[in-house]
């Protein structure tokens, strides 16, 4: 198992009486991909953050890759994070100043096990051979905000990927795509997902895509906490 | 190491609002830097006015007085030496030479200096530079006149032109003048960025002929020998020139400069000098009078040094305004480099890095703006104003000064760097308003 969680609860301030997640049971197995929806401002990208060990919850069991996150500093959870996950947004994933390949390799110069999987003289070579899988060659020199937005999930993707990390988080990698992108995206995200094989947890509210993944799992049915019903308002 | 690769890059991006910033920091930088120089090169002009002298040696008085008055003709001096005791002095197995000096006239506002060929010789300023000639030799005969550069540029002087000599430096022509005695002048002296460029050099006797009561006696008058000055001035003298400079005995000098043989004797010799039974001496050592009284007057220099440092730290406090104002727009990328796995002390890091290299832009850039202005300036200010900035550009006050921005632009780049962990922490992988 990658992810486990046990009575996991979240909330923003220690003095608040309502928790924002109450999560008695999660799972993910290797390999597996996740499809996570529920409506906006439910909690949603929260829980992903608690996932990828930047913020901590107050209670409960959260063992990644049969670590347990809890009971990390700060700065070990961004170290694992580093290690372990690849991480992608919704939109503006990259950074500006940065080229397609730089953008795609500076996870490596963050990570010394991400490093040890692609040295410093494959890297370049790697990360081409990312692009052109991609469809991104013509761009690799490019700078990203040259980019469309499709082209930049793509670049995004191949970042994530790059150094083989066991979980790939997604926090609605599509929404700012077409329905033709989306669909060739999700594709591609899958086959690099397991031609590393790497978990992947995609969260998104646009519940048709749910029938690629191996298993949907709706926030509202994890999530105990009966704040999302109010958030279902905010929203 | 990718920190400071995403800081470079970081900055090129900003590269416009970058550059101000750098230059704002250069503009200060060069502006502390040009202070140094010029307090270092102006106090080297002053300390070093002579040089290379051991001693300076006149009647009875204070040291400074007799410095100011004998090196920067400045004050009022009214005792000379007599020529016996100087004599005397100048014998003395410790003393390996002289430069005598007769002080008191003047020709349009600029002094006249009576002193022998020791003055070509020996004389040294800021370290080891000679008087040098740019035509014509020195004043060894009895009408010969020398002139300082300063003379030649402002009387408009040539070679061979005769100069009649005043008594007393007035600006109008003198109450009593040696009209009679005309001098020719021999040489003309180089710029030397020293009082000497505002002087006319004659020889002792020349000195001495111009005062003497030729043809009434008056050189038997040994008793007024310490107002050689002071004495009457008979006009309507025959033709003077048929006069060998034997006939023209000096009396008197107003004070000489000293060298020993052997440094370690400076001391002795002073008190020697100081104790002189004969007549009230007083022997003073340049370089220590004069550093005394540089620091007297490098008040000005302070206040200079402390406007330059003001002005830096408005650069900083520029820079540090800068970064803040930019920080909005960056937390979407201080989320991306969260995501891949920075901490918050890499973005902290990444911050100070920035701050970083654009002080060390703005102090190597404010370094080149400085040497290339100077090296532009330089020629100028020596022309203009016989104000030498040779020497060297950096000492260890320069590489100290260098340091110390460098320090304290990392410093204050702590406060953009701070906030923008702050709001990294805050926002996590989602910006939150």
């Amino acid at each position: 198992m990658v992810v486990k969680i046990k009575d996991l609860s979240f909330k923003y301030s220690k003095t608040s009486s309502q928790s924002l997640l109450e999560i008695p049971s999660f799972c993910l197995e290797k390999g597996e991909t996740v499809f996570l929806h529920g409506p906006s401002g439910c909690g949603k990208t929260t829980f992903l953050e608690i996932l990828a060990g930047v913020i901590a919850p107050q209670s409960g069991e959260l063992f990644l890759l049969n670590q347990d996150l809890t009971k990390m500093t700060s700065q070990e959870r961004d170290r694992f994070r580093a290690d372990h996950l690849g991480y992608i947004f919704q939109n503006f994933n990259l950074i500006s100043y940065l080229n397609v390949i730089e953008n795609i390799t500076l996870p490596l110069y963050l990570s010394l096990r991400k490093r040890a999987k692609v040295s410093i003289s494959e890297e370049k070579d790697r990360a081409l051979e990312l692009c052109s899988h991609l469809g991104l060659e013509k761009f690799a020199f490019k700078n990203v905000t040259e980019l469309s937005v499709g082209q930049q999930q793509r670049v995004a993707a191949a970042r994530a990927i790059l150094g083989s990390p066991e979980l790939i988080f997604a926090d609605e990698p599509t929404s700012a795509l077409d329905d033709e992108h989306r669909g060739k995206f999700i594709e591609l995200l899958f086959k690099l997902c397991k031609a590393n094989n790497s978990s992947l947890l995609f969260v998104s509210h646009q519940r048709s895509l749910q029938g690629l993944f191996n298993r949907s799992v709706g926030f509202q049915d994890i999530n105990k906490s009966f704040l999302h019903q109010k958030a279902d308002v905010k929203a | 190491m990718i920190l400071l690769k995403l800081a470079l890059k970081s900055i090129k991006n900003r590269i416009g609002s970058a550059l101000l910033t750098v230059v704002s920091i250069s503009l200060s930088v060069a502006l502390i830097f040009a202070v140094e120089r010029i307090k270092r090169a102006a106090e080297e002009s002053f300390t070093q006015s002579v040089s290379q002298v051991d001693l300076v040696v006149g009647a009875k008085t204070s040291p400074l007085n007799l410095l100011l008055f004998t090196v920067f003709n400045m004050g009022s001096f009214s005792n000379n030496v007599s020529w016996k005791s100087y004599n005397e002095i100048k014998s003395k197995p410790e003393v390996a030479w002289t430069i005598p000096y007769s002080l008191g006239d003047g020709h349009r506002g600029f002094r006249v200096i009576g002193t022998d060929e020791n003055f070509y010789e020996h004389y040294r300023y800021r370290g080891d530079k000679k008087v040098e000639f740019l035509e014509g030799k020195p004043a060894l005969d009895v009408w010969d006149v020398v002139i300082g550069s300063e003379v030649h540029k402002q009387l408009k002087y040539k070679m061979g032109d005769p100069i009649v000599v005043d008594h007393g430096v007035t600006k109008t022509i003198g109450v009593q003048r040696h009209d009679d005695k005309p001098f020719r002048i021999s040489g003309i002296m180089k710029p030397t960025g020293t009082a000497i460029d505002q002087s006319l050099y004659i020889s002792l006797h020349g000195m001495e002929a111009m005062h003497s009561e030729w043809g009434s006696g008056g050189l038997k008058n040994e008793s007024k020998d310490t107002h050689d000055h002071h004495h009457d001035h008979h006009h309507g003298h025959d033709e003077h020139h048929d006069h060998g400079e034997e006939e023209f005995q000096v009396k008197s000098i107003t004070s000489f400069f000293l060298r020993t043989q052997n440094r370690i004797e400076t001391l002795q010799l002073q008190r020697e000098i100081n104790e002189f039974s004969k007549e009230p001496l007083l022997a003073a050592i340049p370089g220590v009078t004069l550093a005394e009284l540089w620091r007297g007057l490098s008040q000005l220099g302070y206040a200079l040094s402390f406007i330059s440092v003001m002005v830096l730290i408005v650069g900083l406090a520029a820079m540090v305004s800068t970064l803040l104002s930019g920080l909005n727009e960056r937390r979407r990328e201080m989320a991306i480099l969260r995501s891949i796995g920075a901490g918050p002390r890499k973005i902290l890091l990444l911050l100070v890095l920035e701050s970083s290299v654009l002080t060390i832009g703005g102090v190597f850039l404010g370094l080149v703006i400085e040497i290339f202005g100077f090296s532009i300036l330089s020629h100028w200010l020596e022309a203009q104003f016989d104000f030498s900035i040779a020497g060297s550009m950096f000492t260890s006050t320069e590489i100290f000064y260098v340091m110390a921005i460098i320090i304290c632009g990392s410093l204050v780049g702590l406060i953009p760097a701070w906030k923008a962990m702050r709001l990294a922490l805050k926002d996590g992988l989602a910006l939150k308003v």
